[in-house]
């Protein structure tokens, strides 16, 4: 039988003294919150994030924070965009902890891409339009064969709001190429008395197109 | 075959310090399966090595396979800092003290002082933050959650917010997040009883996570010191009852099943090994039940 085990604790005969018991981890526990306390008080950093134990103090979390993008177009008309899918990992970084790096690498990004309006359609439509081009070079003939209607009669709903080309749909007349692009970081803040929700810009960066 | 253990049996295998140790290096272990990283290049190789330190006993008194687990986890944390929780590190950390421990002839107090300071170190940090945040201590943050979390809705119904205007709340979040919006403030519905519960919620809040770093940092107050697990068993019974964060809970009763005293009373362990039970528990929709025998959905 081994003389020591996990959980003798301070009855273990051969205890090393107290202060010599602490040992890195912990130490690297301490100097992380440390370090997220400074980062999170004085550099925007969500207290949510960042190893340090600010959950639950504010309600300053990244979910509470919008990511705001707008297209800029040749006439100079500002177009609200969605964060194109590969880009959420960056604009969720930039949203826990906005920096001005962090926004000119997201729209430095951005402005690359071509953009047009956000489309709703039925699901048949959309199914109708993407087997098109395939329908002579399917075995089975045309893939949307069975459709009961024309896609044409039920043309998709545009939405407020743009949306990243993809490079299949580049050539479409509805692109909006960016001369510039505006990326704007809000905080939702809390109020009470009367209880409301106020956003308020915490970062803002415009990135003109090269 | 033969039948399960009986909770005496439980108890007597708690009581000792071997079988302590073996449940607390299982529960350690069961907690990176069931709370992966949600990278899929992290989580992999944590099953992996999990489950064969599970398999193989000698590999849970090793060092290497743990200092392995615990960087593995803080690597996690660290590529995925803008979305990892707190507790992601607190894993990592964890993983790498009962690694370090294990690098000593006599791990069994390196480990006692690491989970007893870590837990009082979190518990430190988490008052500060508090205590700094004027929202909290306003009692704003809470009756901001209880106007918008849904984790907190009962206890909103209770207080008198009604169903159309948890409704309405929900409505109005989503129209400041929506992109073409043009709206820069909103109202909210309210309920009188709401900034009331807010306040007792949060001195309630910054009173036992003051005294439970208090009792895990200090030996002073004794009292408090002597009863710091019956404060964390408390904490832990109340709080992830309304915010299921179940693995931070797990955590917390895993380092406070490893910091215990061997003269402490068999019920304290015993006390840690139900509660790892029930934390499981906390993440059915209870509350939602609740509401329904009581007339509130």
């Amino acid at each position: 039988m081994p003389s020591s085990t996990l959980l003798e604790g301070d009855s273990c005969p051969k205890t090393p003294a107290r202060g010599s018991r602490v040992t890195w981890p912990t130490k690297l526990l301490v100097l992380v919150a440390v370090l997220q306390v400074w980062a999170s008080t004085s550099m925007g950093l969500s207290p949510w994030k960042g190893g340090g134990f600010g959950m639950f103090s504010t309600s300053d979390s990244p979910a509470q924070r919008r990511l705001l993008i707008g297209i800029v177009d040749a006439d100079g008309v500002e177009h609200p965009a969605l964060v194109p899918a590969p880009l959420r990992q960056t604009a969720l970084e930039c949203r826990t902890w906005p920096r001005q790096r962090c926004l000119a690498d997201l729209g430095a990004a951005l402005v690359e891409l071509r953009w047009a309006p956000l489309t709703l359609a039925k699901a048949e439509s959309e199914y109708a339009r993407l087997a098109e081009p395939l329908a002579g070079d399917s075995p089975a003939g045309d893939p949307a064969s069975g459709s009961a209607d024309d896609p044409s009669d039920d043309p998709p709903v545009a939405a407020n709001v743009l949306r990243a080309q993809a490079d299949h749909d580049r050539n479409s007349p509805r692109t909006v190429v960016p001369v510039a692009v505006r990326v704007r970081i809000v905080q939702l803040r809390f109020f009470r008395e009367p209880a409301r929700l106020e956003a308020q810009s915490l970062l803002a960066l415009e990135v003109v197109s090269p | 075959m033969s039948a399960p253990p009986s909770p005496i049996v439980l108890m007597r295998l708690l009581a000792s310090p071997e079988g302590r140790e073996a449940v607390v290096a299982s529960a350690s272990l069961a907690l990176v399966l069931l709370h992966p990283d949600s990278a899929w290049y992290i989580a992999a190789p944590c099953r992996v090595l999990a489950l064969a330190m599970l398999l193989h006993r000698p590999w849970q008194r090793a060092p290497q396979p743990w200092l392995a687990l615990g960087f593995l986890v803080l690597a996690g944390a660290m590529t995925g800092w803008a979305s990892a929780d707190n507790h992601r590190y607190l894993i990592g950390y964890w993983l790498l003290s009962v690694g370090v421990a294990y690098q000593h002839r006599t791990p069994a107090p390196y480990l006692h002082t690491s989970a007893r300071l870590m837990i009082g170190s979190c518990f430190a940090f988490a008052t500060l933050h508090k205590l700094a945040s004027h929202e909290f201590m306003s009692g704003a943050f809470f009756h901001f959650s209880l106007l918008q979390d849904p984790r907190l809705e009962v206890m909103s119904r209770v207080c008198g917010l009604s169903p159309e205007a948890v409704r309405l709340n929900e409505a109005a979040r989503s129209v400041l997040a929506t992109p073409s919006s043009e709206l820069t403030a909103i109202t909210l519905a309210d309920a009188p009883g709401l900034a009331r519960a807010a306040l007792l919620m949060t001195y309630w809040t910054v009173a036992i996570e003051g005294l439970l770093a208090l009792a895990f940092l200090s030996r002073w107050p004794a009292v408090l010191f002597r009863n710091r697990d019956v404060l964390l068993l408390a904490f832990i019974l109340t709080t992830y009852a309304l915010a299921p964060v179940i693995g931070f809970g797990w955590l917390l009763l895993v380092m406070g099943l490893a910091q215990v005293e061997p003269q402490r009373s068999p019920w304290i362990p015993a006390g840690y090994c139900a509660l790892l039970l029930l934390v499981q528990l906390y993440s059915t929709p209870w509350q939602r039940l609740v509401a329904s025998v009581m007339g509130l959905s």
